[in-house]
Order: C-alpha cells, then structure tokens, then sequence
C-alpha cells in the first residue's frame, strides 16, 4: 500500500511539471518541549525496549533530548510486571532507552501495559498482540523492474518475499527491509504497512523496495500490529510526507495509544523475520 | 411529485387572471451573423419603463397595454435596435442584432439605456464575456474562463495552477459548476493547469455568489452556469488554434439553414507528444470534445442536444498510470405553451469518473470509482407583465456512487477485488419564484426552494459503538436497506429573497437573502480537490450543509454607464460544513462516517468592483477584504480557525486595449495574501531514524503574499479584412517579473545543493515550491 501512496503524492506534486523549489527560512513560533516515548514488547526478547525523549526545535539539529530518571514498567494482562532499567550497557547512543531486565518474550494474544513516570509526571498506554504471518521464504533474483539507482550501479538484484497469510481475522502489518542491516524506509520516510483486507491470502514475490549487490545480506521482518497502530503508522507517514495541507490534508501529530499528551506509541507485535544472501556465485 | 405537480396548476391557475386589454411581445434575440441565442439582451418598451431581459435560452416576454411603441434592443457589443410596433395583439417578434463594427475614429454613442448593472434586481452575480476571456494573457497562450473568473470580486484562488476557486468563503466542492446545465464534478485538466471549458465554443459564463435564484440548488457558494454556443445557423464556419500546449479546432453550421445547426469542437493537449519526442516514458495528455445539435420545430417548440465528453491520462514508466474524465449530456426542449408562458424541460446525464491503475505482476492492481446521476428538470417562466414575472419549477435526480473499486491488474497480484459499498440518492426540488416592481424605484424578488434528500438502499448500514473513533471502530451492528429504500430523508426549505431600490437613474441599493443547502459531500481534506476524490451523499452520518448569506450593496453607473462600479458587503454562516478529523484516512476507508466531523464556519467580506465593458479600453478591477473562520469539534483540537482559502486582500487588474484593428493588447495583475498553512513548531525523532514534525496549531501560518502580472498581445494582419480565412497571433507572457510564488511548504531532512543530507541527518529545513516563472507563448489562430 505504501509503494502506492507515495506514488500518489510524488504525483500529485510532478504531474505540476514545471515547479520550482527553495529553502526558504520560516520563523516559528518555540513551543513547549513535548514527551515522546517508543515502546516495544515482542515475540523475540532482545527486541524490546521503551525509549524516552522529547521534542527539539524545528532547526536544532543533533540528538533530541533524553529523560534518563524514569520509572518504567511493562506488564500483562495476568498481573506480571516487567521491570525496565535505563540503558544498563552504559552506551551512549543508549541514552533514554530502558531494557527489560531480566529479559522476557511476549504473547501472541496478551495486552500489555506500559506506565513510565518521571518528574512528577505519569504516561500509561496499552496494546494488545496481534499474531503475525510467517514469512514462508525469501529468494533473490536480477532485478526485473524497477528504476535502478545510477549511484549505485552493482545494486542489481530484487529480492522477493513468500508468505502465507493464514490468519482468520483481519490483520494489519509492518513490514522493516534490511540490507546488511542498514534500513530502508527512514532515507525516503517511506514506512511499509499492510492491511489483510486489501491483500490476499498469499504474498507471493512481494520484493523489497531497494536493490541489492553481489554478496548482500537481505533480511525481513515482519511485525504483527493492532489497529491503533496501524493508524499510528499510518498518521505517522503522512506527517512525515505532507505538503502543507493543498493536496494532502493539513498535518496532524499522529493518533496514539499514550495519555498526558505523550507522542509516540507503545507496541506489542509479535515477529517473523528471515534473511538471505545474495550470491549468484554459489 | 404529486403534490408537486398540484402546486405547480394552482400556482398557473392563479395566475391566467390578466386584463384583456393588454397584448404580449415576445420572441427570440439572436446575434446576425450566426444565428446565436442572446443572453441577457435588456428589451425596453421606450418611455414605459417596462422591459425584460432576455433568459438563458434567449427568450424575452413583455406584456404591456395595447398602443404603438418602440421596443429597444441592446447588448453589449452589438448595434442597438429599435422596433416601431402597433401592438393590438399578442405578437411575436425575434430580433437578429448585429455585432457593431469598430471604427477607428468611433465616436462614443451619447444616448444609453440605464445599464443592467443598476437595473437589475439581481446582485453578487457576474456575468462573463467570452471575448474578454479571450483577450486576456493566459497559460500557455489557452484562453480560461476558470482563470478568469478566479479574478473576480468575492472568489479566491488556493494558488496558480489549479482550477479550483473559492467563493464569499465557502469551499471548492461548494461551487455547482454546470456546463448546458449538467453538472461537473471535476472542472480540471492537468491537475488545474487548466479548467474542461474550451473557450472556443463557449457563449457565456455567469456566476452567483449570492442572491442565488431558487431554481438553482444543491451548493452552499456559488453556481458556475456555463453555456456553450449553439453553432451558427446561417453559414458554415469555424476556428482552429495551435498553441504551445494544446490545438483546437471548432467547426459549425447550419444543417437547415435558419432552422437547425451543429457545433462540434475538439481539443487535445500535446505535451506527450514532446516527451515522446525526448524519449521521455512518462505521458501525459487531455483532450475535450463538445457536440451540439438544435433545431427550431416551429417558433414555440426548439429543441437541443449537447454532450460533452473530456478525459485526462498520466502515465509514469510503464507500469502507473490514471485518468479522470467528465462525461455529460443534456437534452432540452423549450416550448412555449402561450405567448406568456416558456417552459424548459431538460433531460441531464452526468458522470464522472477517475481510475488509478499499477501493473506490475505482484502489487499490481486498478482501482475505479465513479458518480453518475440523471436528472429531470421541468422549469417554467410566467411573465404575467412587466411589474411581474413568475419562476417555478421541479428537479429530481438520481445519483449513484461507486466510492472506490480495487481489482488485482494481475494473476499473481497480492490485492484482492475490494469494493466499497455504492451509494445511492434522489434528490427533489420543488421551487416558485416571483419578481413584483412595487414601485418605480422598488422591485422585489422572493423565491422559495423545497428541498427533498433521500439516501437510498440497497446499503449495508452499520452502526457504531461511538461512531467518533475512528482509531479502533467497533460496529455493534448492520441493517440492510433494500433497494430504493430510504436510509434518511432530509427535508429543507431554502428562502431566497432579494430587493432593488433605485437611488437615481445612475444609482441602486440591493439587498439579499438567501439559503442554500448542499446534499452532496467532498470526501477530500486538502485544500484543492483532486481528482481522485470522491463525493458521497448525505446519510445518516452526514447531516445535509446549510448556508445563509446576507449581502447588501450598492451599485453606480458613471461617466454616463461607461463605468460600472459596485460595492458589497456580505455576511454568511455555514452549519454542518463537511470536515473530516485530524488525521483522517479518507481513501478507501469502509469506516469512512468515523472520519466524518460536521462544524460550523462563517465568512464576512467586503468586495469592490469597477468594470469598463465598452470602448477601446475595456477591463475591470477588484478588490475584497474578506476573512473566513471554522470551528469543526475533534478538529485542531476544537480551536477555531482559519480555513484553508482565507486571505485577507485580493486585489485584480485586467484590462484589454484595442490599439487598432490589427493590433490589441491585455494584461492582468494580481495580488492577494498569502494562504494560511499549517507549519511545523518542532521536530522529534522516532523509530529507526524518523524525524518527524511537531505540530501545533492549524493553519496558524500565511505563506508569502502571491502576486503576478501577465500580459499579451493580439495580431490580426490587415489583409484579413479580404480574405476567407482571418489568422491571428496571441503572445503572451505569463508570470512578467518572474515572481517566485508560493504553492507550498513542505519539510525534509537538510539537503545540499547535490542532494546529499547534510550532517547526521537530523538537521530540518523549510522548502517553498513555486510554480511557474516567466513563461512566454505564442498561439496561432485561425477563422473561417
């Protein structure tokens, strides 16, 4: 769905075919800081995190600020509490990330619930763990289609994902493409999501939306999402692509399952994820 | 229907009480050269006072007492008439005025008759000259009526490029936009580069911006009725333009001479061509077709068939691709069942329709959606004597819409065929309309529209556990309405009511009141519509749109009516204005009623206008102040404000100079504020690297004022006076100093002049997209 809509907006904007752009400078108004958190429970353990910050100025660049000093706490449904320690590897890119410690999975089914205080201030927020569809297989293959990027002239190979989607219920996913472990989407704020309703019961050859070289490590990962994040995910996109509000509609923080005015989400998927080599030498 | 058909025989059995000893005058006015209609000729029995203005179909009726006078008939452009009559009875009496010939030493006609802009009853209303259409500088050298109504007092642009307009502070789907009285759903080529109407075959454009006649509905701010001519019936002729975007070529004729002809007219963008030309693989091109018929049974029964037919198509590559078109076609036959009683019965089909379609063999699919209705109109016109005229009439349509169809382009594709569920509606109107002259100086005009909506089955209607999220809907129920069932009725009244007060021969004071009710539904939340939005229909989760609007003004002719000069004010409220939630997902969404949010807005203006309609030098200039405000609940956090197409000065200059008959020149210039925009306040990050804007209040921001001149120039060679075939050349520059106008602002990451992100990428910038800069173009025209 995400390959369309960015189509649709690229569009909308080149079907103008003569226009011209400029950085200009605007004066903003400076606002209060806003508190962002990012949570993540999962079905594979060394995934989850809950991470803290908050908002910058528009033109300050480097890393938003960090809250170090919060209580957070993940728990289930049944009553069992997960303690989460502030970046207990001491790193200092870790700044702001809180770890289950001791580490745990989740379960497919269970709602979950995330509390975090600090200075005063409490933000809870819930969700509950949709299953997700196993990715069957990947396969790599010369690239048939697509616009192969001139920078980069040896990334000539696609690789396609299988999948059976088996699940009775509606469902909705988030799909992370890797190449030697970098991500695509971010470069191009171009997130992949799907709804069940729209795809069929089989993702036959689905390929990733970068090309690959000779020896590349792809790997895919699928995450299972409930609806609020679904609609996340989705607000979170149109932020992140808006025109100004003359063909899309005019920007909105994204929806989100936090309280006290918190941005951001707390977000229980269960995962699947493969990964391949490219090696046509083999 | 029935008490709709009852009405309208009380309403014409009341009114055959008339004096006997009073004769009736009426006919067609019709243009020499061609045979054409003439709209809005004011017909004037000399030293009575008593007049008519020809209608829309041309038609005039006077009912005076029985003498000998002198009927006068003039238009702007043409030579007048004046007809000595013995009127002892009823007579019929069609007119043919002749275009007037412009001489170089002309002297300036001294005796007038007092100009329409002061005698009319109506206001806020304009009625556009195709000719100056034509003169004036235009895109790409292709002459818009869109364009140039975008310049008149009251109406705001989003912006250059798009055909959408805004008026008196409504919204773009609040405009009816009719060509031969059949409505358009989507007036844009290339995105809004240019508007469907082909100037070439186009005989007139009004718009009412308020003061509305109740025989119009359907639209909270504005009707667009556009006519198209109906072909000359005296003699084969024609034009063809070849311009640097698209040709034309317009041919018409008598099939009987006198008695019935044809037009039939034709244009096609050719941009693809050059593309394909520079081995370029994405294509993209429109073209329009307008075809009419008339013919004249006798002089109490015409009939007339038109159709237009337009589509545009993108494609990207060789695997994207769409299309939007406009398909409509109107048949009407105009009777006249005595010499005081027209009638116009109009049968009208619509559709329109866009398509978006990806092959590739795995995403693959094509998605359709389409809106077609078919409407009845049965109008009458009682022109029970010159203090007195009747209107009144019945509309009913039916309207089908088929929100959106996704289909797999492909075997293999991963989409499924999803479709959303069509909905269905008709649409009654029942309207009466009376002009009195109460005095010399007083005339009134009160007119009342009775407006039936019904939303109807077959339809799956859910219910919701709160029909407000729009997160996480929960339907806690379905009823399945038959076919032809109702969902909903929606019942509304619409009073219509205006008044003329004559200060002086030179001088009038108008006041009007009108509501308008708006049953059909943009699901778009831009600002400017695309053509890929779809229309949906009132229904239980979507409350029908209520405008009233008051505006007073006052209107003065000077310089002998050389100059037409107005001033009005208006004030309008707007109730259950369509608007959607932050952050709504309106493309195929079958929860699309959670999006729904329905609040107020209200408008006030000012609106200055000058108009010079006759000499060497013609043109007009506008002014308006105006500000436009929304209140929706869920929107901007239920904090007024501003809308979208609020600026608050717009000021319009254009005019047209003939220097002599082989040269003639035009211009325009345009300023307004800067549109409101929502920006950004802050920035955080999210996810593996996301740098998202923070963002806080709705359009709380103004982009850079717009401003822009263009100007033009017209080359007739002399020897066209001799010859069968006249040419001309139109040079144009659009866009003369070049001014960097503002279209948008959108964010991204920091970027150097080579594309690469600056820093760690976590640095954001502002960048402002503007459109066109200078742009010259030479169109060549020719006549036959």
């Amino acid at each position: 769905m995400e390959t369309f809509r960015t189509y649709f907006i690229l569009l909308a904007l080149v079907g103008l075919f003569s226009s011209c752009e400029e950085t200009i400078e605007l004066d903003l108004d400076q606002t209060e800081e806003r508190v962002i958190i990012e949570g993540l429970v999962s079905t594979q353990s060394d995934k989850n995190f809950v991470k803290i910050s908050k908002s910058s100025p528009f033109y300050v660049a480097g890393s938003t600020p960090r809250v170090t000093n919060a209580v957070v706490t993940v728990s289930n449904q049944e009553g069992q509490v997960f303690t989460m320690v502030h970046n207990p590897g001491n790193h200092p890119d870790s700044s702001g990330i809180y770890i289950p410690d001791p580490p745990f999975s989740g379960v497919v089914g269970h709602t979950y619930f995330l509390e975090v205080s600090f200075d005063g201030l409490i933000f809870t927020g819930s969700d509950k763990m949709a299953p997700v569809i196993a990715i069957d297989s990947l396969a790599w293959g010369l690239s048939t289609s697509g616009f192969p990027n001139l920078d980069e002239p040896e990334h000539i190979y696609e690789v396609l994902l299988y999948a059976e989607n088996v699940i009775p219920d509606r469902n909705f996913l988030l799909f992370k493409f890797y190449r030697n472990d970098t991500i695509t989407g971010p470069e191009t704020n171009s997130i992949f999501t799907a709804d069940d309703q729209l795809i069929g019961d089989k993702i036959e050859g689905l390929s990733a939306p970068v090309l690959f070289a000779k020896n590349d490590t792809a790997r895919v990962e699928i995450y299972s999402l409930s609806q609020p994040a679904f609609v996340y995910y989705n607000d979170l996109f149109n932020v992140l692509n808006n025109d100004g509000g003359l063909f899309s509609p005019p920007p909105a923080n994204p929806r989100t399952n936090l309280s006290n005015g918190a941005l951001g989400f707390f977000q229980a998927s269960a995962l699947s994820t493969d990964s391949i080599i490219v090696d046509p030498d083999n | 229907m029935r008490t709709g058909l009852t009405l309208i025989i009380l309403l014409m059995t009341c009114l055959n009480i008339v004096a006997q000893d009073r004769a009736t005058i009426n006919g067609y006015v019709r243009d020499a050269s061609d045979g054409e209609e003439l709209i809005g000729v004011t017909v004037v029995v000399e030293g009575t006072g008593a007049g008519a203005i020809t209608n829309a179909y041309g038609f005039y009726s006077i009912t005076i007492p029985q003498g000998e006078y002198n009927i006068i008939f003039s238009y702007v452009g043409y030579d007048r008439e004046v007809v000595p009559v013995q009127l002892n009875k009823n007579q019929e009496m069609n007119i043919e005025l002749t275009a007037e010939v412009r001489e170089m030493e002309e002297v300036v006609i001294s005796e007038r008759a007092i100009d329409a802009n002061v005698t009319d009853l109506r206001m806020s209303r304009v009625d556009l000259n195709m000719n100056t259409v034509k003169k004036l500088p235009a895109l790409f050298g292709e002459p818009d009526v869109i364009k140039t109504i975008q310049l008149l007092p009251g109406v705001i642009t989003a912006g250059e490029g798009t055909s959408s307009f805004f008026v008196r502070g409504g919204s773009a789907d609040q405009n009816l936009i009719l060509i031969d009285e059949a409505p358009v759903y989507d007036p844009s080529h290339l995105f809004g580069l240019f508007s469907i109407f082909n100037a070439d075959v186009l005989k007139d454009a009004e718009l009412y911006k308020g003061g509305i006649p109740p025989r119009f509905g359907g639209r909270l701010s504005s009707i667009l009725d556009v006519r198209t001519k109906d072909g000359n019936n005296k003699k084969f002729a024609g034009n063809a333009g070849i311009g640097s975007l698209a040709s034309r070529l317009m041919i018409e004729g008598p099939i009987k001479k006198d008695k019935s002809s044809y037009i039939i007219s034709g244009r096609r963008s050719y941009v693809d061509l050059f593309l394909r030309a520079a081995g370029e693989e994405n294509l993209v091109y429109f073209y329009d077709v307008n075809a009419k018929v008339n013919w004249r049974h006798n002089n109490n029964n015409r009939f007339f068939a038109a159709v237009y037919l337009g589509r545009d198509v993108f494609t990207v590559g060789d695997n994207f691709s769409f299309g939007w078109g406009n398909a409509t076609a109107t048949f009407r036959w105009n009777h006249l069942f005595n010499d005081r009683l027209f009638s116009n019965l109009s049968l009208i089909a619509s559709n329109f329709d866009y398509e978006l379609g990806l092959l590739d063999p795995v995403q693959g699919f094509s998605w359709t959606s389409n809106l077609r209705e078919l409407t009845l109109k049965q109008d009458l016109a009682y022109f029970i004597s010159p203090e007195a005229e009747l209107e009144f009439g019945y509309h009913v349509t039916y309207r089908g819409f088929a929100p959106g169809k996704i289909s797999p382009a492909d075997n293999g594709s991963i989409f499924l065929t999803t479709e959303l569920q069509k909905q269905f509606a008709l649409d009654h109107a029942l309207y009466a309309n009376a002009q009195t002259k109460v005095s010399p100086r007083l005339s009134l005009n009160y007119g009342l529209r009775l407006s039936l909506f019904q939303n109807l089955g077959p339809f799956d209607l859910y219910s919701y556990d709160d029909p407000d999220n729009n997160v996480d809907p929960v339907r806690t129920d379905t009823t399945f309405y038959g076919r032809f069932e109702p969902l909903v009725n929606y019942l509304n009244l619409e009073p219509r009511v205006s008044a003329r007060f004559l200060l002086d021969d030179q001088s009038a004071l108008k006041a009007s009141y009108n509501r308008m009710v708006q049953n059909t539904h943009l699901i778009a939340s831009g600002t400017v519509p695309l053509p890929f939005n779809t229309w949906s229909p009132s229904s239980p989760f979507l409350e029908p749109q209520i405008a009233d609007q008051v505006a007073v003004g006052y209107f003065r002719n000077l310089r002998n009516n050389e100059l037409e000069f107005s001033v009005e004010a208006y004030y309008k409220d707007m109730d259950y204005v369509t608007d959607f939630a932050d952050n709504a997902q309106i493309f195929f969404n079958e929860d699309l009623a959670t999006e729904f949010r329905q609040g107020d807005s209200w408008s006030y203006g000012l609106e200055f206008f000058l108009q010079k309609k006759e000499g060497d030098l013609t043109g007009f200039a506008s002014y308006t102040w105006s500000r436009t405000f929304r209140h929706v609940p869920d929107v901007n956090l239920d904090r007024t404000f501003f809308a979208n197409y609020d600026r608050r000065h717009t000021f319009n200059v254009v005019g047209a100079y003939d220097l002599n008959q082989s040269w003639s020149f035009g211009g325009n210039f345009t300023y307004s504020t800067g549109r409101p925009i929502t920006l950004p306040s802050g920035r955080y990050e999210f996810g593996e690297g996301f740098q998202a804007d923070l963002i806080t209040d709705r359009n709380s921001y103004r982009l850079p004022a717009f401003h822009r001149l263009d100007l033009s120039a017209t080359y007739s060679p002399k020897k066209n006076a001799t010859r069968r075939f006249k040419s001309s050349w139109v040079f144009s520059i659009y866009n003369v100093y070049s001014r960097k106008n503002p279209f948008t602002i959108y964010t991204r990451i920091a970027e150097d002049e080579d594309g690469n992100i600056i820093g760690d990428g976590t640095q954001k910038e502002a960048r402002l997209i503007y459109l066109f800069p200078i742009l010259p173009s030479i169109t060549y025209n020719v006549n036959f």
